[in-house]
């Protein structure tokens, strides 16, 4: 497996250059083994990733921080012409931060972002820009507040180029005294013609105490396009709990089936085993 | 050999008093039906019994060998050995059936099942009950037909191996030939360690599983108790006779 951890030591890894604040995938790059870039209590808090033309390659990006004091987190990613990016993305901050996440994905290139948001408190912006034609972008994320956890996360994804398609679908996860709300924002300007926008929000809170707050918003400049949203908020249902109870299964356990259940649709997604079990195995320990 | 018996419960939904003193005695290899016009309280004594939190026992006493069931969790009371098959199960998305049906073997064995063990069990059942190939893949009842619904119920049924089942209304909806298969993998499982209470309306499926007793349910009470001679009586004449023979009024729920 090719890991970077920034500010350590690495180890040379064909195809990709690493400067002080930046990570190049090399033009025509396909990596096979996923690249997994950490940063551990603040190495760097800022840093951008280059993906060249015609790369392929999957990323796991983890940030793990656990300083007393507030992070503030810049990191881009340039996905440039016909690339091909897989992109796990995990924040678990565990006193407080702000992210921001700015993505631009140029002609006919993919990034499927999959984010799993774990922090203490923290506001995330994940702002991506559909800058070149045939730029297509699938957003698939988790947010999980337990406790008294506090997650803010927007999702802002803006078509400044005709032919291109963008979908996202993030759920939340409020057990305890937590907190999340998620902002969804798809934007096609004029003339962006032959483009699509889809969101789907879903929450659901565990406890009474639980909050979550969902914002599906679509800002449409142009009548050739597709588009859509869906929202929805609830509890878990007191009749299914009963029904998986009334197998022997206890509560909490019960709990956690329906909401492993309720991310089947991020999950599934991911078809890469080694992320898929590093989600589950996240998730597992907040929920 | 084990045994459940109920005695003088009374249970309330809503402040409204449903069931006004069952007592009931079912013992291992026993077949109870419980028959009776709609809104008698058969399905409330089903979910009393399993603990749906939207009944409540306000006197009474439900025991299965030594355990006071209405002293324990819902989940508890199916780990000691209580099973209802619902008469309308939950979908749950996300959940397969195989991964539910496994966490739950587990639960009431208290002990992990060896993942080869489980499945070949699984599959056997679900082929006994002639159900789909890709069924433990599929989603909890999602996008399952009725008919479908009810064998899954029996499935869920044939793998946990509770001591006791309540069937509520297993056949209402089923086809001949689902009736059929349910009624005699139910059948089946009547042994020395298994007894099973069968609530329902219609008499059919009572071919395919003999009840060693049958009992009537009047207005949250079992007003009358005997044999298949019951059966033969309530399938020519209905239940208008109990008003005269036991001098009771009553109104027939599913008439209004």
């Amino acid at each position: 497996m090719n890991q970077i951890v920034v500010n350590q030591k690495t180890s040379n890894i064909d195809g990709v250059k690493i400067d002080a604040s930046t990570i190049t995938v090399l033009k025509n790059t396909v990596l096979d083994d996923t690249l997994t870039i950490k940063l551990i209590d603040r190495s760097t808090e800022n840093l951008t990733i280059n993906v060249e033309n015609n790369a392929i390659v999957k990323i796991i990006f983890e940030i793990q921080d656990a300083l007393k004091t507030e992070a503030n987190y810049n990191i881009v990613l340039n996905t440039f012409n016909n690339t091909n990016v897989k992109f796990l993305f995990i924040a678990d901050v565990a006193h407080e931060g702000v992210l921001n996440f700015k993505g631009n994905a140029y002609n006919d290139s993919n990034i499927e972002f999959i984010g799993s948001f774990i922090s203490n408190k923290l506001t995330a912006k994940v702002h991506l820009d559909l800058l070149g034609r045939g730029a297509n972008l699938k957003v698939r994320t988790i947010t999980v507040s337990a406790l008294n956890n506090n997650q803010v996360l927007d999702v802002h994804m803006i078509h400044h180029a005709p032919n291109t398609f963008a979908d996202m679908t993030n759920i939340g996860i409020a057990s305890g005294e937590g907190i999340v709300k998620l902002n969804g924002v798809g934007e096609i300007n004029q003339g962006m013609k032959g483009s699509s926008a889809f969101q789907t929000l879903r929450g659901i809170i565990t406890s009474d105490k639980a909050q979550i707050d969902v914002n599906p918003i679509l800002i449409i400049d142009e009548f050739d396009v597709t588009a859509g949203h869906a929202a929805t908020v609830g509890k878990i249902e007191e009749e299914v709990l009963y029904y998986l109870m009334s197998r022997g299964l206890p509560e909490v356990e019960a709990q956690k089936l329906i909401i492993y259940g309720f991310l089947r649709p991020v999950l599934d997604e991911i078809d890469d085993a080694l992320i898929k079990e590093h989600v589950e195995k996240i998730i597992d320990e907040r929920i | 050999m084990s045994t459940l018996k109920i005695e003088n419960l009374h249970v309330s939904i809503e402040n409204k008093e449903i069931l006004k003193g069952v007592n009931l005695v079912v013992k291992s290899g026993e077949v109870h039906a419980i028959m009776g016009p709609n809104g008698t309280g058969k399905s409330t004594l089903a979910s009393a019994l399993m603990g749906h939190p939207k009944y409540e026992v306000t006197d009474g006493s439900a025991m299965l060998d030594d355990e006071n069931l209405l002293e324990l969790e819902v989940d508890e009371r199916a780990r000691a050995g209580l099973f209802l098959a619902m008469q309308y199960p939950q979908e749950v998305s996300g959940v397969t059936n195989s991964d539910f049906m496994r966490s739950a073997l587990r639960a009431v064995r208290g002990e992990e099942i060896p993942l080869i063990e489980f499945i070949m069990q699984y599959e056997k059942n679900a082929q006994d009950l002639k159900m789909r190939e890709d069924l433990p893949h599929r989603y909890l009842n999602e996008g399952f037909s009725g008919g479908e619904r009810k064998r899954n119920e029996i499935l869920q049924l044939k793998t946990l191996k509770p001591k006791f089942a309540i069937l509520d209304e297993i056949d209402s909806g089923l086809d001949i030939d689902a009736l059929r298969i349910v009624g005699e993998n139910v059948s089946d499982m009547v042994s020395p360690d298994f007894g099973c209470i069968l609530i329902t309306h219609y008499q059919r499926i009572l071919d395919y599983i003999k009840p060693t007793h049958v009992h009537i349910m009047i207005d949250g009470r079992i007003v009358l108790t005997g044999g298949e001679d019951l059966i033969k009586k309530i399938d020519q004449n209905g239940y208008e006779w109990i008003k005269d023979e036991l001098g009771i009024d009553f109104e027939d729920g599913s008439l209004e």
